[in-house]
């Protein structure tokens, strides 16, 4: 292997590590609130509404695929029903919505084919880091 | 890294990309921030949203 392709490759990777850093520190701060948000209260409602935003756009997500012929109804109706059931959640308990939203979402992530988890992945891997930062 | 290529990133991609979307919250809020009572609401208003949303699709769509 010649210097020039390993220090190509070499760069690539830092470049990719790079960021891969900056993704995981945008998405730790997803939910961090503006300062005009001041009480325990109002922070953990506005965190809780950008969950609800998320699980919002792979509901929208699910069924423009089911309607594009992209994702059987079967599976479109497991992630819609998860997205209405947590979006409930997340309404009535903003501050203890993970312990019943993120097994729930494990449940219908393992329900979907490799395929269909390909066509709904940017979604999924948003929540797959707001899953992690919530625990 | 290359200094040179981090330079050349954050310069041309990271800091334009971020300054667009704080223009463009600012121009979506008036820019003016939420308070306490408008993100509680906004929860309330979001959640409904999606609940009805696919309470409809799932009602359109029966197993």
């Amino acid at each position: 292997m010649d210097r020039t392709t390993k220090m190509s490759r070499q760069t690539r990777a830092e470049l990719l590590v790079f960021i891969v850093a900056l993704g995981v520190l945008a998405l730790t701060c997803i939910a961090c609130p503006p300062p005009s948000v001041q009480t325990p209260a109002g922070k953990t409602a506005y965190a809780a509404d950008q969950v609800v935003l998320r699980i919002g756009e792979l509901q929208t997500a699910a069924i423009d695929a089911n309607a594009a012929g992209e994702l059987s109804t079967e599976t479109t109706r497991h992630v819609v029903q998860f997205t209405v059931d947590a979006a409930k959640t997340l309404k009535a308990s903003p501050d203890g919505w993970h312990t019943t939203v993120g097994p729930a979402y494990v449940g219908m992530k393992n329900q979907l084919a490799p395929a269909e988890r390909a066509r709904l992945g940017p979604y999924l891997g948003i929540l797959d880091a707001i899953m992690v930062n919530a625990r | 890294m290359n200094p040179e290529l981090l330079a050349l990133l954050l310069k041309d991609i990271i800091i334009p990309e971020i300054a667009a979307v704080i223009r463009a919250h600012a121009n979506a809020s008036g820019g003016k921030m939420p308070n306490d009572a408008q993100v509680l609401e906004a929860l309330q208003l979001d959640a409904d949203r999606y609940i009805r949303a696919g309470e409809a699709w799932l009602k359109a769509n029966p197993a």
